[in-house]
């Protein structure tokens, strides 16, 4: 909560700009409802990097015993495709690390982890000069490609579905977006994760240049979104199981470069505020983004 | 005999026009609403340039606006351009035609600026757009490199001083004439 103060003066700071011309790119994290460019025929290749060492109980941070300390980087490779302007499929292929230390020793998994198919449909365009409106449905399916006999893991093992909703505003200098969707985890072995409820928000900003005079020009973009995630608890044999479930709420900075219209390279970090955990669980530390996208058609 | 010779005037006349405006080149100004991501524009342009006859696409981001300049004696119907931009993920608005039929050799000439001020590519469309502001400009090229504009003009029509008021108009720049040239 102490960084709500910091979120609204960012957010004055950035309204007062004038919004002379055009906006911006695709936010980092939050979804987008443009089917088109960047977002339509390209590839998209980023690192993720998740880093867990702080232990919560009932929201308090204790010490660990063992000194855990879960390390992952993921390499998600992302190719949509718009098949129209308004129907688009991709899938995502996911490379995982994950290494976790401890005072009980060390464990390493890599290989690739559990392959998405996405698909989503344009709902609602209200077009306007200079700016757009725009609303899709989205839905996914995750394949349990990862191998999950590892330890530690790198797949649930299940099929999971995901529906969600995505909106956005794009005017002149601006753009406001925001998605939600849930996902509906599947039963292996008599276990299920618990499903979740994912929710972000962003707000977008050309820095560079103000006024975007000559097209195709090179740009800067500055985002500043909130994602968050609710878990429910994980059961096993139909029985909840303690020290899971969670909810968090990440701040994330993020900026972009655009080159010309057809290469792009981010970066954003996601700051942890609101950590609300279950029992006895390990925190996020904190999550890096950095990434590309190319288009390829 | 006089009726044959009208007819045969009045049809070597038909013949004329239509030959001329057959190969007269066409230029299409359509409005695209939802204009609002350089990057995504990008779909729009390709698919553009894709429709036959088309030999060059502009993107106008701050007019909202996509110009096609067609071969001579090409042309789409506006049903065309106008599914055209919206299989390319955007609402078509308003379409302008302009023929620009090729001026007959010497009602034309050229003056030659010299702008100072001028320090990137957006001072250039800055320049280029006010000075095709200007009424009977025909043509613009600016050299940023060199700060220069050379505009080419229906003779007679356009002075040098309202083409130096329309470049100090589009911003901080000074210009002044290097070059009048009649052809």
């Amino acid at each position: 909560m102490k960084y709500v103060p910091l979120i609204i003066i960012i957010l004055l700071i950035l309204l007062t700009f004038p919004g002379e011309s055009f906006a911006q790119g695709p936010p980092i994290i939050t979804d987008t409802p443009i089917l088109l460019g960047l977002e339509g025929k390209a590839v998209a290749v980023r690192t993720v990097v998740v880093k867990k060492s702080r232990l919560y109980q009932d929201g308090n941070r204790i010490s660990d015993p063992l000194q855990r300390e879960v390390t992952a980087t993921i390499f998600p490779i992302s190719v949509p495709y718009n098949v129209t302007s308004d129907l688009l499929f991709g899938m995502t292929i996911p490379l995982t690390n994950i290494h976790i230390t401890s005072l009980s020793g060390d464990n390493t998994s890599f290989g690739l982890s559990d392959i998405s198919l996405f698909a989503k449909y344009l709902v609602v365009q209200v077009d306007e000069l200079q700016e757009t409106f725009r609303v899709i449905i989205k839905g996914s399916v995750k394949l349990p490609t990862g191998n999950k006999n590892r330890t530690p893991a790198l797949g649930t093992g299940t099929f999971d579905y995901s529906f969600g909703t995505v909106g956005a505003w794009i005017g002149k200098r601006f753009g406001i977006y925001g998605d939600v969707s849930y996902i509906l985890n599947g039963t292996s072995d008599g276990y299920k994760f618990g499903n979740s409820f994912s929710y972000n928000a962003a707000i977008a900003f050309r820095a560079i240049p103000a006024v975007y005079k000559a097209y195709p020009t090179d740009q800067w973009n500055l985002y500043l979104e909130l994602n968050g995630k609710s878990f429910l608890m994980d059961d096993e044999n139909g029985q909840a199981l303690q020290n899971t479930g969670r909810n968090i709420v990440f701040l994330s900075p993020g900026i972009q470069y655009i080159l010309s219209r057809i290469f792009l390279v981010e970066g954003s970090l996601q700051i942890p505020i609101i950590q609300s955990l279950n029992g006895t669980q390990l925190g996020t530390d904190f999550s890096a983004n950095v990434g590309i996208r190319l288009l390829l058609f | 005999m006089n009726t044959k010779i009208k007819l045969g005037m009045i049809l070597t006349t038909l013949m004329l026009s239509t030959f001329s405006l057959l190969h007269a080149k066409e230029k299409i100004i359509v409005r695209v609403d939802g204009l609002s991501c350089a990057f995504c524009a990008y779909g729009l342009e390709k698919n553009l340039k894709e429709l036959e006859g088309v030999e060059k696409v502009e993107i106008n981001l701050n007019d909202g606006t996509a110009s096609l300049i067609f071969q001579e004696g090409k042309t789409v119907t506006d049903e065309t351009i106008k599914k055209t931009v919206k299989d390319s993920g955007f609402t078509p608005g308003e379409i302008k035609r302009q023929q620009s039929t090729k001026k007959k050799a010497g009602s034309l000439e050229t003056i030659e600026l010299s702008i100072v001020g001028m320090s990137c590519s957006g001072c250039a469309y800055n320049v280029k757009t006010s000075l095709r502001q200007v009424p009977s400009v025909d043509e613009v090229q600016v050299d940023l490199k060199r700060g220069t504009a050379t505009v080419t003009v229906e003779k007679g029509k356009v002075s040098a001083e309202k083409l130096i008021e329309a470049v100090e108009k589009a911003g901080l720049y000074k210009a002044a004439v290097l070059q009048n040239e009649r052809r």
